[in-house]
């Protein structure tokens, strides 16, 4: 009878002990979730400006040096730095049209 | 500015505009590659590499417009706005924004609210900057 009460006794305070932990492991999940889904928060509006800023950045350092490669081949197409010959004319219109096509791209992609 | 008489075909005459252009860039080859074709386009261009020295500049000559870089190190394009618009000397110029920013329209309102006249964006040709900044001639001076 004793043994009986000691092994219920022990019974309960097992069951109360496993529900208490439970209880805990159900808040610290709770919290793991609500922390999980805060660092998730954090790390996906931190991507979002990383990945501005990144895109901004290629985007200035393609610009800017296209700037220089579009206005001296409108310089040279134009002949204000001497006449060209054909050949000379169609490949620098070759080179012209693929910088359009680089500056598509770039307002396309980025 | 100061008009020229052209003559052409002989016979008549017509009025040009010579236009003087601060270009303020950090980039040499595009100050010196705009500079030469607004000089061969007979218009004078002055240029500055570094911020500071253009902010110097704008403060010490009259210029039909000033190209303005917003990117540059040590004093950038936005430094020279505030620095001017703190001394009330920002619409004493035409002050136009030169960048191959992808987000200026971000913050244009509030630059254009501070005294800056318009933005344009590189890479530009030649051809449409001349023609942009000769408009511009001529709304000023109607």
């Amino acid at each position: 009878m004793l043994l009986k009460k000691i092994l219920e006794k022990n019974e309960y305070e097992s069951t109360s002990n496993q529900d208490l932990l439970n209880h805990h492991i159900s808040e610290l999940e709770q919290t793991s979730l609500t922390a999980k889904k805060f660092i998730a928060h954090i790390l996906d509006d931190n991507s979002t400006v990383i990945t501005d800023n990144l895109l901004e950045k290629i985007h200035h350092n393609i610009r800017t040096p296209l700037t220089p490669i579009k206005g001296y081949t409108d310089m040279l197409l134009s002949e204000n730095f001497g006449k060209l010959n054909e050949d000379q004319k169609q490949k620098l219109k070759l080179v012209s049209e693929n910088i359009k096509q680089l500056e598509n791209n770039i307002e396309e992609f980025l | 500015m100061v008009f020229y008489a052209q003559k052409v075909f002989n016979t008549t005459y017509t009025l040009y505009e010579v236009m003087k252009i601060l270009l303020i860039d950090d980039n040499k080859d595009i100050t010196e590659m705009f500079s030469k074709y607004l000089k061969l386009n007979d218009h004078e261009c002055h240029t500055s590499n570094d911020g500071r020295n253009g902010l110097n500049m704008i403060e010490n000559q009259k210029y039909d417009a000033v190209l303005l870089d917003l990117a540059m190190p040590n004093f950038s394009g936005i430094d020279v706005i505030h620095a001017l618009a703190e001394k009330n000397k920002i619409r004493n110029q035409k002050v136009i924004i030169f960048t191959a920013s992808s987000k200026p329209n971000n913050d244009l309102d509030e630059l254009i609210q501070m005294g800056v006249h318009s933005c344009l964006t590189k890479p530009m040709d030649p051809d449409e900057l001349i023609s942009y900044l000769e408009n511009l001639e001529v709304k000023n001076i109607e």
